[in-house]
């Protein structure tokens, strides 16, 4: 079973519990058993917190894609964004986000498509049979 | 004076036993718990090696002790020969446990290597630590 | 004796040694040397109502877990195995810990029942449960069981509109960028290198890691802006560091 669904939401902390919402919803109804859901839970708080970086401007868009026992989860920050440059980074907060999403998530990346800042992951649920 | 003992073959099995001639003496690396009123204080003593064998043991005579207790319990870990992250994580525990019951636990422990793991993971500023029973007992 | 920045090569040569041998004192070392990823991992889940303090206590003990039982036949690198574990053990700290999200008493209710059931689930199925599987179990809707789930998390990253997402101590701060320093060390050599500071820069983080203002709260106190404050605490920083890798 293959889902699509996108969610909208402006850069605020209380509402990223609707981000963690559907992706685990999208990702239960793709089989994922509790220990994967807690896992992507925090990953994609990871990802929505790591691309906001400190500012509180803007929208955060989402999509979430199911499909052969698989979930991946794009977020893109629509706003006024400032790509932290290297000096900010001085706490190793950019290293430490790679890091976790390395051991909760089998792929995860980055990107400035169309100029804006783009984070996604990709997680496969051992559950599932075939590729 | 109440005393409870357990013995159960830990993970380095050699037994101490009368040397014969030729024959080497060995440590005793299996577990046991003891538990001695002194005092009126609770000590619960154990040797050999807390791993992941043996620490389920351990946490349910120290969680007993805890929740017996009016007031202090030592733990006399000076003949513990190995301790693993499930060892720490019972004492974490039974620390926990005794904030909610009001009583203290006081931890004997003088074995260099042991103090060692203590201190980096910081457990050293958690516990109460004292080399001896001495020490450990004195008001 | 400060332990020297090793590289990846000779780290894992260390934990085949030390997967052959079990000497406990390359355990202790091995631990000592991935300390700073456990506060900084500590430092990430710090929540209000959990304080640091306790969080980089079973950190610590996750670090040693991990270091146990890392197997360098795997294939995964030792951070990754070690942040996965660590993580692991924070959750279950929390879980244990109970609320801090004011929910509604049917999802409180709802979120006490999951426990035993996924426990006991997990038992019989051998591996951990669906959320079906849970649903069934304790006769509420697949909907509500998420959002138990969901409400009964403390281990919250930290939010986005926390001012501050920079805390934690200095020296595990220092320590992200050369893991090999132990702890006594660190409080030596910052002693010294503080000494070298203006004045000025000396007090700003004085107040950002003994006191534990925020740079806003700094800013309020020595008459500067807060980007100014920030500016300098990056600067010092960096000049620390750099104190702290020449004297490796």
């Amino acid at each position: 079973m293959s889902e699509s669904v996108e969610l909208t939401i402006p850069v605020q902390s209380d509402l990223v519990v609707l981000a963690r919402l559907t992706a685990v919803t999208v990702a239960s109804r793709a089989g994922f058993d509790v220990e994967e859901l807690e896992n992507l839970r925090l990953a994609v708080d990871e990802l929505c917190v790591s691309i906001v970086n400190g500012s509180s401007a803007g929208r955060l868009n989402l999509t979430f894609v199911s499909g052969d026992g698989s979930v991946e989860v794009d977020c893109a920050l629509d706003g006024p964004t400032s790509p932290p440059a290297d000096t900010d980074d001085i706490y190793g907060e950019h290293d430490l986000s790679v890091r976790i999403l390395d051991a909760l998530v089998d792929e995860h990346g980055e990107d400035m498509g169309d100029g804006r800042r783009r984070v996604w992951l990709r997680k496969r649920s051992i559950r599932h049979e075939g590729s | 004076m109440r005393s409870v003992s357990t013995d159960q073959p830990g993970a380095g099995q050699a037994t101490v036993g009368i040397p014969h001639e030729g024959e080497r003496v060995s440590v005793d690396h299996a577990f046991g718990i003891s538990e001695h009123a002194e005092d009126g204080l609770l000590r619960v003593a154990v040797r050999g090696e807390v791993d992941v064998a043996t620490a389920p043991t351990l946490r349910e005579h120290l969680y007993d002790a805890v929740d017996r207790s009016s007031g202090v319990v030592v733990v006399d870990l000076s003949a513990v020969t190995f301790i693993d992250s499930t060892a720490l994580g019972v004492l974490i525990g039974a620390q926990e446990r005794s904030r909610d019951h009001g009583t203290q636990l006081r931890i004997i422990l003088n074995e260099a290597r042991i103090v060692k793991i203590f201190e980096i993971t910081g457990l050293t500023e958690l516990f109460s630590i004292f080399p001896t029973v001495a020490e450990a007992v004195a008001p | 004796m400060t332990p020297s920045a090793r590289n990846p090569e000779s780290v894992r040569e260390t934990f085949m040694e030390y997967a052959d041998n079990r000497d406990e004192r390359l355990r202790n070392q091995l631990v000592e040397e991935h300390l700073g990823l456990a506060h900084q991992l500590a430092r990430r889940f710090t929540n209000r109502g959990e304080p640091y303090e306790d969080l980089v206590q079973v950190a610590s003990i996750g670090l040693v877990k991990s270091v146990e039982r890392f197997d360098t036949e795997r294939g995964v690198e030792f951070s990754t195995f070690a942040t996965r574990t660590i993580i692991g053990e924070l959750k279950r700290h929390f879980r244990d810990k109970g609320w801090a999200i004011r929910a509604p008493r049917r999802i409180q209710e709802l979120y006490l029942a999951l426990g035993p059931a996924m426990e006991s689930l997990t038992q019989q199925l051998g591996r951990p449960p669906t959320v079906p599987e849970i649903a069934e179990m304790v006769g509420a809707s697949e909907e509500s069981v998420l959002e138990a789930l969901e409400a009964g998390q403390r281990y919250r990253a930290t939010s986005i509109d926390v001012p501050d997402r920079q805390d934690g101590t200095l020296s595990s701060r220092l320590g992200q960028v050369d893991p090999g320093y132990s702890a006594t060390d660190d409080r030596l050599l910052l002693a010294l290198s503080l000494a070298d500071l203006p004045e000025r820069e000396r007090t700003i983080i004085e107040l950002r890691f003994v006191e534990g203002l925020t740079q806003s709260e700094i800013a309020a106190q020595v008459g500067l802006s807060q980007m100014h404050v920030s500016r300098l605490l990056a600067a010092s920083l960096a000049q620390l560091r750099q104190v702290f890798s020449q004297s490796s």
